[in-house]
């Protein structure tokens, strides 16, 4: 057990010492490390306007043209490139992720703490909204707050928020729940600790690589939700996401012809939310030991 | 359940009224005359205060009355009960085989734990899990559609079918041919979840005394396997109720993009048309068909695991 004045930052770094020698952590690793080069790089990689419109060497606009040496991944039915529009696309999808994670497991492990330590009405009360949030059909609901609010990617984050909290504060709860009646928390009691400090300096770094877990499968679900809403048609049009490039190639049913518009964006959501579910799985082992290999 | 239900009917109601712009205009063009804008509105009980539509609502949803779609001009009942109908038919049949391959994929590479065909199998389903379910659909489309020119692009029937019967809808070879693509695509994306619950619930039980007994009786390594797996399943069965729950969310992408007349596809085209009644209709029966699965779920616990008595 955890307890004391271990401050959080050690946790956090012993936790990813031990994921990066697991193969799948690497691997995950190594994957979302190449991203978010590729999101800081963006404008020496891709310096071009990702809206730009190109032309022909005939003048004529380039209008759905297979990769070449000049567009690497082919152009789009309005003339735009691929590969300019993927590099960006890694922008939205970085910030959405890494975002929404993080607010999401936020509230998620506050809920789940107060929900789990206080018990009685105020867990009743959390459990029931816990409920709620369970029962809500949830790209439904995401839908009808984007619309009602207009779409941006502030409102798509907000959407993911509102509901996502739900998974991390019911599996804090249970944690929280088991860890109280520990020997050490009442000992903690029996000198006189508050219930803030007893939450928050002997209960939380204990949940904190459970929270941490939920993190990296948030960027996940975060990551997955932005492409699903943009795909709708409910993404932000003045910026280029993967699920918006993927919107654009369907409505213009470019899997009929253009199979250079389809594969980039697809690929790039699928590697990313596989490089935080490989990270999340090697790290599961650790949270749950009874994984670990014998 | 009850409460749960009530609750998500109520915030559903009140959001869709916060959407800026007047459903009354998807109804007139610009030159209809005040007082036939006010006339519309009188019809269908818009000009009233919020709070009083919202009792009306209530009433009408407790005596099964979802309201008359403003779209459509049809009741909002007729609408979505044949579209519900053809959702379940999708979501219900390729999740059934999900779990059950999933299940018993699962219960496998627990068993082989460590071997090198449970790493590489594991890394698989991680990977299938991460595709984006309207990516996957716009690829089989592209290579079964477009490509190879085996199946149909969407829909549920080729243009001009007519059938004479409810049933004769869906007992046909042109149904079925339709259904292969999204039952794949669906089958696929929800393969992944089964399969690794039921891999870390083997791994669980694994190494409990019962098997060891078993095994030094001289049982097979199959059946020893079988007894792991039959006392693995309750969190699959868990997590079948939670899935309903996700399922449609899936589910209307995947009705998006093979142009599925189902209750996800709908709820997004209400959405875009204002159609206030059909999507709270919608909405409704998702949350009831979540819950009640999720109370199926709990009954049959009892069969399953004999420990568990209800009082």
């Amino acid at each position: 057990m955890v307890s004391g004045y271990l401050p959080y930052l050690q946790i956090i770094k012993n936790q990813v010492q031990i994921v990066l020698q697991d193969f799948s952590g690497k691997l995950g690793a190594c994957i979302l490390l190449f991203f978010v080069l590729l999101a800081l790089f963006a404008p020496v990689i891709a310096p071009n306007d990702p809206f730009k419109v190109y032309s022909r060497e005939d003048g004529s606009l380039a209008k759905m043209d297979p990769p070449s040496s000049k567009h690497w991944f082919g152009t789009t039915h309005y003339a735009r490139d691929v590969f300019n529009q993927t590099i960006w696309g890694s922008r939205v999808a970085i910030l959405i992720g890494f975002l929404s994670a993080f607010s999401v497991t936020l509230i998620g492990t506050v809920i789940g703490l107060i929900s789990g330590y206080y018990g009685g009405k105020i867990d009743d009360l959390l459990m029931r909204l816990t409920d709620i949030a369970y029962g809500i059909p949830f790209l439904p609901l995401c839908i009808l707050l984007v619309a009602i609010l207009k779409p941006s990617i502030w409102n798509i984050l907000l959407a993911i928020i509102l509901l996502f909290w739900r998974t991390t504060a019911r599996v804090i709860r249970s944690q929280v729940l088991s860890l109280k009646e520990r020997p050490f928390i009442w000992s903690a009691k029996a000198t006189g600790a508050g219930d803030l400090r007893i939450l928050f300096v002997h209960i939380a770094p204990n949940v904190l690589p459970l929270s941490l877990l939920y993190l990296a499968l948030g960027v996940g679900w975060g990551v997955m939700t932005e492409a699903s809403l943009s795909f709708l048609g409910l993404g932000d049009p003045m910026k280029i996401s993967w699920g918006g490039m993927l919107y654009d190639a369907f409505q213009m049913a470019a899997m009929r012809t253009a199979w250079w518009w389809i594969l980039p964006p697809g690929i790039s959501i699928a590697l990313f939310v596989v490089s935080v579910f490989l990270l999340g799985r090697s790290y599961e082992e650790i949270v749950n030991p009874r994984l670990r290999e014998p | 359940m009850v409460v749960t239900i009530w609750v998500i009917i109520t915030v559903t109601f009140f959001l869709f009224r916060l959407i800026p712009g007047d459903p009354v205009s998807m109804l007139i063009t610009e030159n209809v005359s005040m007082e036939a804008q006010e006339m519309i509105r009188k019809q269908w009980g818009l000009d009233k205060p919020q709070y009083e539509q919202y009792l009306i609502y209530m009433e009408n949803l407790v005596q099964g009355k979802f309201g008359t779609s403003i779209y459509y001009k049809y009741p909002v009942w007729e609408i979505l009960i044949p579209r519900l109908f053809n959702t379940l038919i999708l979501m219900g049949t390729s999740m059934l085989v999900a779990i059950l391959i999933g299940g018993i994929a699962g219960a496998y590479l627990g068993w082989k734990r460590g071997a090198r065909s449970e790493k590489g199998g594991v890394i698989f389903i991680l990977f299938l899990r991460s595709i984006p379910i309207f990516w996957m659909g716009i690829l089989l489309l592209m290579v079964f559609t477009y490509w190879l020119r085996l199946f149909p692009g969407g829909g549920m029937h080729q243009t001009g079918f007519l059938s004479q019967s409810f049933i004769g809808n869906y007992l046909n070879l042109d149904f079925l041919k339709h259904l292969v693509l999204p039952f794949l695509c669906y089958l696929l994306y929800n393969i992944g979840d089964p399969l690794m619950i039921m891999r870390s619930s083997m791994l669980e039980i694994r190494g409990e005394d019962f098997l060891t007994l078993l095994q030094a009786k001289g049982l097979s390594e199959s059946s020893v396997m079988k007894q792991c797996a039959r006392n693995a399943i309750l969190p699959l069965i868990t997590y079948v109720g939670v899935l309903v729950g996700y399922a449609f969310s899936g589910q209307v992408l995947l009705e998006t993009v093979f142009s599925w007349p189902g209750l996800g596809r709908e709820i997004v085209l209400a959405v875009f048309k204002r159609d206030y009644a059909v999507v709270q209709g919608s909405f409704v029966l998702m949350a009831f068909v979540a819950v009640v699965m999720n109370f199926l779920v709990d009954l049959s616990y009892g069969l399953l695991d004999p420990r568990i008595v209800y009082k």
